[in-house]
């Protein structure tokens, strides 16, 4: 009796421990309310124009932009006033995603993902307007592999390596205690280990990554030059379109040096793109 | 006494009333401030005013009217702040609140301009601008710098293509070049990508960016270099398209100063000044379509126009869906309507009156729409014959489908058996299982979540410290078993230990003295007594088991013949007490 006791407390605390440490990684980022009336006003305009578009998609493409390029201007500033929210940000990327501005589309969603990298809508939408963009660079085939190889690396958001590393945590070192116990419970023990540590050094990477700084060309099309001046020559045949992302790698007085998806560098107007950065 | 304090409670009063009303007039007041972007713009030229509400937030629309100079109001935003100060703890917000709103200007004329006063009233207060002033100047002519603009036909018709040529010719080094071609601003174009083009520049054309190339060219026999675009119009309304007010403003080279570097040595520096050069005036008449030999049932198509059908399946029961899709190319207007299919279809179909989103993707147009055959008699989906103007041939011409064989069988039986899905298809026929499609976007969010604030994952989460107790938390608990478990219970282990051999030294020096002071019969005696009382007090349940062997052999001693030596007797404590050191070593 006694020693089911104990085993139904150690089963209670460790599911509180759980749940209290997976609670905040899905509850959301903690927000502060704003007392903006203006801006539940800012944002009904928005929804709205963004709706009128919709409707006259078909019938009136010239006055759907219009009403699109209201609603984008709206969400901005929303945005602009300081409401830092991924739907919000997701929404004025599908309004400039139907203006055909394919790069304050990109830029928007991703800033979108920095506050919820898990949401799969705003995954989706940048993926569909990743494959419009005109320069279309495709992954490097050895990047190819590695997606294939380490999936979870780059299929899982970091919410959830953030939980399976504290769940994984949690269990194994409650297997541990239990063992101290005479409660073994044999190689099990081994599979949060390993779960744990390929998680670890999976948001190890992210993290690395996300001291990184990256950009989205906004302009219609940029040229890619091989040094900080309009006298170098052109990095390639074809301009680099709006929505092509980067990593910077360097940044001189009007000038960006920039990492391209598919490994690549060249030297961009700053002028002519935008850094996806927190506001 | 009481005199002093009411006079302190008096100075404190009017101390705060001092604050209150310090504090009501540090409030910001109202002011109305008008600011132009420029005082000295070219002809084309827009420029931005600026009406700046300082002290409130309410919304204004000042009317405008300035003759001769062209207004579009942009709109207005609240431009409101909130700056928190904390001073050694004290910790004070303040807000300061504005409205801005905004027109762009364009003149039209060079000319000297004012925009008079804008008056409003604002909670009671009567607010005025001030008078601004601005000057409208002629583009100049250059003999260094000519803008060229060139339509490739002198006619076209409506939605035929027509491309433009813009070229800047110069023979100073320049920069910032802009250029505007009004008549051109409302018009779609799309830029024709130079093919083997060496050298490229990103040019702002009516304020969009534009690649240039570069191109070295002879005019008026002499050599210029030169930046080409060549941008594809369809003008969409029939009638004169004219171009009368291009410029070119840019920063040429106008001389050469002397400055002193650090070091002091004077050195040439290059002084750019601001220049705007007209273009030439040229014009293209874009031709309405003829309405000789106009069919009665043209849609508005023309270009080279072929339409191709598919229709699957083709073989169905009545009732079931057909998916159809047309296809038109060489459209020149993908944006023309077309009507429901019904029109081209006859009797023997239901065709809904709706149909998915039309897709139009440069010179194509994609129809797709799902029809339903009702008659068994139907064998095709009859060809579709669409008219189109050539305007090549300038001749109404007719783009044909073929017709599509189709087999319609008589409306399908549903069984008990079909609906758990049994049932074999006849004919071949396949269900349509929905197969999720990858494109397209999906819904915008809304409600009021939208405007709580987020923070980013790795600020909001990583770096907190909940996150680092929850990792560190299990860790730390098992570290806790771990020494409540194993290393106070050595430790108490090797404190009794120690303690033991202390007492076990103890009686080895009690027997010796009774040795050299007792008869060798009392000794014995002496022994036992002590022997026993060593037992009972220090020998713990597990000195007891440690020493079991060496118990029996000094029960057996004692209790069987007493015949135990001293010696003996101190040889066997002398061992226990060798043991229990061991004991207590073995515990370190």
């Amino acid at each position: 009796m006694c020693r089911e006791r104990k085993y139904t407390l150690t089963l209670i605390f460790v599911v509180l421990m759980i749940l209290t440490a997976v609670y905040p990684l899905f509850s959301g980022g903690k927000s502060e309310d704003l007392d903006l009336t203006n801006s539940a006003e800012l944002l009904q305009k928005a929804e709205s124009f963004f709706k009128e578009g919709n409707e006259l998609l078909e019938s009136n493409p010239s006055m759907s932009n219009e009403k699109y390029l209201s609603a984008a201007q709206y969400y901005n500033s929303l945005i602009e006033s300081g409401v830092t929210n991924a739907k919000l940000f997701y929404n004025a990327g599908n309004a400039y995603f139907r203006l055909g501005d394919l790069g304050m589309a990109i830029l928007n969603y991703r800033r979108a993902l920095l506050y919820s990298p898990g949401d799969e809508q705003i995954r989706f939408n940048l993926e569909y307007a990743r494959s419009q963009q005109k320069n279309g660079f495709s992954e490097s085939t050895r990047r190819e592999i590695l997606q294939v190889l380490l999936f979870w690396h780059y299929m899982l958001p970091v919410t959830w390596k953030l939980a399976l590393i504290i769940i994984s945590n949690l269990f194994f070192w409650t297997a541990l205690i239990f063992r101290r116990f005479g409660k073994s419970i044999g190689y099990l023990i081994l599979i949060p280990a390993f779960i744990g540590i390929l998680m670890a050094s999976s948001f190890a990477v992210d993290w690395q990554n996300s001291k990184s700084i990256h950009g989205v060309v906004t302009a219609a099309s940029s040229i890619g030059r091989m040094g900080d001046s309009r006298s170098y020559q052109a990095s390639f045949e074809t301009p680099l379109y709006q929505g092509v992302e980067f990593t910077l790698e360097e940044r001189r007085v009007g000038w960006i040096f920039a990492r391209l998806p598919n490994g690549d560098s060249t030297w961009i107007e700053e002028q002519d793109c935008s850094i996806i950065e927190e506001y | 006494m009481l005199n002093v304090i009411g006079k302190q409670k008096t100075l404190l009063l009017s101390l705060v009333l001092l604050i209150c009303a310090a504090a009501l007039f540090a409030q910001s007041p109202l002011s109305l401030t008008a600011n132009l972007e420029q005082q000295q713009i070219w002809v084309g030229d827009t420029i931005q005013l600026t009406i700046y509400l300082q002290g409130s937030e309410e919304p204004i629309q000042p009317d405008l009217f300035i003759p001769g100079i062209v207004i579009e109001p942009l709109g207005g935003t609240t431009r409101s702040s909130t700056s928190v100060t904390n001073i050694n703890g004290k910790v004070t917000e303040n807000r300061s609140k504005a409205y801005v709103y905004a027109f762009n200007l364009t003149a039209q004329a060079a000319g000297s301009y004012s925009i008079p006063p804008i008056s409003l009233t604002i909670d009671g207060v009567e607010l005025s601008t001030e008078k601004l002033q601005f000057t409208v100047s002629e583009p100049e002519e250059s003999e260094d710098f000519h803008l060229k603009v060139h339509f490739e036909q002198d006619s076209i018709y409506m939605h035929q293509e027509c491309r433009v040529t813009i070229t800047l010719l110069y023979k100073a080094s320049l920069r910032s070049l802009d250029i505007r071609i009004p008549e051109l601003e409302n018009l779609p174009y799309t830029v024709i990508e130079p093919s083997n083009s060496t050298e490229s520049y990103d040019v702002s054309v009516n304020g969009k960016s534009v690649v240039f190339v570069r191109d070295d060219q002879k005019f008026n026999q002499m050599d210029y270099s030169g930046v080409t675009t060549v941008l594809s119009i369809r003008p969409e309304e029939s009638g004169s398209l004219s171009i009368q007010q291009a410029t070119a403003a840019f920063e040429s080279i106008t001389g050469v100063q002397q400055v002193k570097d650090f070091f002091g040595r004077v050195q040439n520096q290059e002084v750019y000044g601001r220049t705007v050069i007209p273009g030439n005036d040229t014009s293209l008449t874009v031709l309405p379509f003829p309405e000789i030999g106009k069919p009665g049932d043209f849609l508005g198509l023309s270009g080279d126009v072929h339409v191709v059908v598919d229709a699957e399946p083709k073989v169905v029961h009545i009732g079931d869906p057909i998916t159809l899709t047309m296809r038109l190319t060489g459209i020149n207007d993908s944006g023309v309507r077309i009507p429901d299919l019904s029109t081209f279809l006859g009797s023997g179909f239901n065709i809904p009156d709706t149909r998915s989103p039309d897709k139009n993707e440069g010179t194509n147009k994609t129809i797709t729409q799902t029809i339903r055959v009702t008659d068994t008699a139907v064998s095709a989906i009859p060809a579709i014959a669409l008219p189109y103007f050539d305007p090549v041939s300038e001749t109404y011409k007719q783009a044909e489908s073929e017709a599509i064989p189709i087999q319609v069988l008589e409306t399908q039986i549903v069984t008990s058996a079909d609906l758990e899905g049994k049932t074999q298809e006849p004919n071949g026929l396949q269900k349509v299982i929905p197969i999720k499609k990858q494109e397209g976007l999906y819904y915008n969010y809304v409600g009021s979540e939208l405007l709580q604030s987020q923070k980013s994952i790795w600020k909001d989460l990583v770096s907190s410290l909940w996150l680092k107790i929850i990792i560190a938390v299990p860790p730390l608990v098992f570290l806790g078993i771990l020494i409540f478990t194993g290393l106070v219970p050595q430790i108490r282990l090797k404190a009794i230990a120690r303690q033991d051999r202390k007492k076990g030294v103890k009686v080895l020096k009690k027997l010796a003295k009774k040795k050299s002071e007792s008869s060798p019969q009392q000794t014995v005696i002496n022994f036992n007594r002590h022997l026993q009382q060593f037992l009972k007090q220090y020998g713990t349940e597990n000195d007891v088991l440690l020493l079991q062997t060496e118990q029996e052999r000094i029960n057996a001693s004692i209790y069987g013949n007493t015949l135990l030596s001293i010696d003996e007797a101190i040889g066997v404590i002398g061992s226990i007490v060798e043991k229990l050191e061991q004991k207590e070593v073995s515990h370190v």
